[in-house]
């Protein structure tokens, strides 16, 4: 009997809750919808997610070599050796993008590298705005587009191998300018072509180089044209740059003296394919700078087939000086300003997961002739040699280095 | 009978399975048809428009899901990982931003059915009157 005293007043309670709804559903049916059409005004193009991000890129790399060679760093600056390096290929990068507009925004790039002791550097910050007819003009710090992945240099996650081949991408030591760009899209039929021109200048840091002063590139200008074409990528690019320095401090390239507004040239092709599972890349590179200074030529060719998570790859590459006649009554300038080496690598990328990918890379250098084969050991050893009058031999004739790296972006 | 029946039905789900799959769909106002071509540039970000110039709404499955995979397997070709390579290319560039991702099938289909300019893509089996189907891989 007690129970049925305490459930009728709760039935009762609970039916005129009940009744309550029902008198009042389609006042909270518009209310609801009300409240979705304000939901979904902020998740339209207003909402601070759509207008910023933030973006990062991370490379943990661990190089080591069979000897003290230093291959892997742009020709006379140390790169690898028998010590395991855990700075020279490791970096974070962190950016951040700030639409002002729908096609007007601001993009800044802060990269820290292991070989500078982390410390940041701006590697991008630049307004971009893009006009309704196919073309976007950048101003501020921007990449110079020189090679195929010079845009996506330091994003190991966005390439194939271990490290750009370097025997291409070492030649030029400037990878950003403070400058202007203008890119001009457009589509061909079923291609699609961007026309970029670059002006700026940059400075080489002596801290980086092996020249010991800070060398300037002036009035730096430069063409690219890309044409993507189904599975193809086709890309041709010509830069040109007045380099001016103070005394060159280099012990071993004292002799140089100075540049003095010497004219600086860089041309480059290349072509890419990549149908989804197989991939082939190949760069062709020529710099001649005016002066004493070495003129390359350079190019490599990259194979990979993807299976999988696993992407193997061979690569073939080759650098050499193309101005050594002109050192040739100069022993200690041909020492080491004569560059001859070719080097293989072979390699595998794992993608870990869709954001992390894991490679290894062994690749081995030699064929460097009477060159020191751009390893400042060597160069240093040959002008040993003959400061102590013998003949201006290399201490290395080859090296192997093993990279290990783990590239994420998030 | 029995065994008709079973036939009957076997080959009744044989057939619904080989009929469900991935569709692109948009607002019923918006492109009646799209090429393979066409979405897969949007999906890219090659081209940001829509047929009639107005500027698409991309939306994308979550990361990982099936229908993703079968999506872009049958029009971009890319694997995930591929396609966060290609994103990262353009994001450290600043030359565009992945499309937005929604988790939801159904919240898709809210989504474009409210949105002009949407594009999206959701099984066949989850499509109705409020969205229409402009590509079928």
């Amino acid at each position: 009997m007690k129970k049925v005293f305490i459930m009728l007043p709760l039935a009762v309670a609970c039916a005129s809750q009940f009744a309550i709804a029902a008198t009042t559903d389609a006042q909270r049916l518009a209310q609801l919808e009300q409240e979705l059409a304000i939901l979904q005004e902020a998740g339209s193009y207003d909402s601070l997610s759509d207008r910023m991000s933030i973006n990062g890129f991370f490379t943990g790399q661990m190089g080591v070599a069979n000897n003290d060679a230093g291959y892997g760093n742009r020709p006379g600056v140390e790169g690898y050796t028998s010590d395991p390096n855990f700075s020279l290929g490791s970096k974070l990068g962190l950016q951040g993008t700030f639409a002002l507009t729908e096609q007007t925004q601001i993009v800044g790039q802060l990269v820290s590298r292991g070989v500078d002791d982390w410390t940041p550097e701006m590697e991008w910050a630049f307004l971009s705005h893009e006009f309704d007819n196919g073309f976007t003009t950048r101003i501020g710090r921007l990449r110079v587009p020189l090679y195929m992945y010079s845009d996506y240099l330091e994003v190991g996650y966005a390439q194939p191998w271990a490290n750009p081949p370097a025997d291409v991408y070492s030649i030029v030591p400037v990878s950003s300018y403070d400058g202007i760009d203008i890119i001009y899209d457009t589509d061909l039929g079923d291609a699609s072509l961007s026309l970029q021109t670059s002006y700026g200048h940059d400075t080489d840091d002596a801290e980086h180089n092996p020249l010991g002063v800070d060398v300037k590139f002036d009035n730096t200008l430069g063409f690219s044209a890309t044409l993507s074409y189904e599975e193809w990528v086709f890309r041709g690019t010509y830069f040109q740059s007045k380099l001016k320095s103070g005394k060159i401090m280099g012990g071993d390239l004292s002799s140089l003296q100075s540049f003095e507004d010497d004219k600086a040239q860089f041309t480059g092709v290349g072509i890419s394919y990549d149908n989804g599972s197989f991939l082939a890349i190949s760069e062709y590179t020529m710099s001649k700078v005016e002066g004493g200074y070495s003129d390359t030529e350079s190019a490599y060719i990259t194979l990979g087939y993807r299976i999988n998570a696993f992407t193997p790859y061979v690569n073939y590459s080759y650098l050499k000086t193309t101005d050594d006649s002109d050192r040739a009554l100069d022993p200690v300038g041909s020492a080491s300003l004569n560059w001859e080496r070719t080097t293989y690598s072979i390699g595998t990328r794992y993608d870990i997961s869709s954001n992390l990918a894991l490679k290894l890379d062994v690749t081995y250098a030699g064929d460097f002739g009477d060159s020191s084969g751009g390893l400042e050991a060597n160069s240093h050893h040959q002008i040993t040699n003959l400061k102590a009058g013998q003949s201006p031999l290399n201490e290395f004739d080859d090296t192997i280095v093993y990279t290990v790296s783990f590239d994420a972006v998030f | 009978m029995k065994l008709l029946a079973k036939v009957a039905l076997t080959a009744a789900l044989i057939s619904g399975v080989a009929q469900a799959g991935v569709v692109v769909i948009a607002n019923p106002t918006g492109p009646d048809s799209l090429s393979k071509s066409q979405v897969s540039k949007l999906y890219l970000g090659k081209s940001k428009k829509l047929p009639n110039g107005a500027k698409a709404e991309v939306i994308e499955q979550a990361a990982g899901s099936f229908i993703r995979g079968e999506f872009h397997d049958s029009v971009t070709g890319k694997s995930d990982s591929q396609l966060q390579a290609y994103w990262s290319r353009l994001i450290f560039t600043g030359k565009g931003k992945p499309p937005k991702t929604i988790g939801s099938s159904a919240l898709i289909k809210s989504q474009v059915a409210s949105h002009a300019n949407a594009i999206a893509y959701i099984d066949s089996s989850e499509v109705d009157d409020s969205v229409k189907v402009v590509f079928t891989p």
